[in-house]
């Protein structure tokens, strides 16, 4: 693959527009919820739509710097993310490894809940931080 | 790996955002090729070596 296969002409990519109709989708699930769902508590719609807000907010921002014709995307940034992911894998996995362990041996007990929305949280607030800090590390390799 | 972008980059008058949109990277790519700090693939090297109007060889320092 060409190296500047994603060099920008001027004009939002699709991956922005993607992202907007993920986010209306999930304003609809939080519509769907608020409205016809009466067993839903507004906590859970609350999320939703701050998800969604999330979303539009980088989907703009996005469609906003395409439009200038900034690249978002090159070589590094790619090798960057490839790298941000396999760090992000290793660091869930011995956190998953850590929460097995402390649950058979530590005495503390986890609920599958507590413990699945640690692991959600942790994958991608370190993909995050890997992201942050190899976009400013010298070589990658 | 040394570069001489910085040298052939002020020869052209051009800036790093300028060259980063003639090879099609972010800028912070070119700052990082400039520092020596990111090896870039054949086809970057050669692009910036076109957009410089020079070999690569002139350019990376191997």
């Amino acid at each position: 693959m060409k190296h500047n296969e994603c060099k920008r002409k001027k004009g939002i990519s699709q991956r922005s527009i993607y992202l907007l109709l993920f986010a209306a989708l999930v304003y609809l699930v939080a519509a769907y919820l608020g409205f016809f769902a009466p067993d839903a508590d507004g906590k859970t719609v609350s999320v939703f739509v701050a998800v969604a807000t999330a979303m539009v907010a980088v989907a703009l921002v996005r469609a906003w710097q395409e439009n200038r014709g900034e690249v978002l995307v090159d070589e590094r940034t790619r090798l960057v993310q490839r790298v941000a992911v396999g760090y992000s894998w290793w660091f869930s996995y011995v956190l998953i490894a850590i929460l097995l362990l402390a649950n058979q041996f530590g005495g503390i007990r986890f609920e599958a809940e507590n413990a699945l929305s640690l692991v959600f949280f942790a994958m991608i607030a370190s993909l995050i931080f890997f992201r942050f800090y190899l976009s400013r590390k010298e070589d990658l390799e | 790996m040394k570069t001489r972008i910085k040298e052939l980059r002020a020869r052209h008058n051009l800036t790093q955002e300028e060259l980063a949109r003639k090879v099609g990277v972010r800028r912070e790519t070119i700052v990082f090729l400039e520092q020596g700090k990111y090896n870039p693939s054949l086809q970057l090297a050669h692009d910036v070596a076109v957009a410089l109007k020079s070999k690569i060889d002139d350019v990376f320092v191997f």
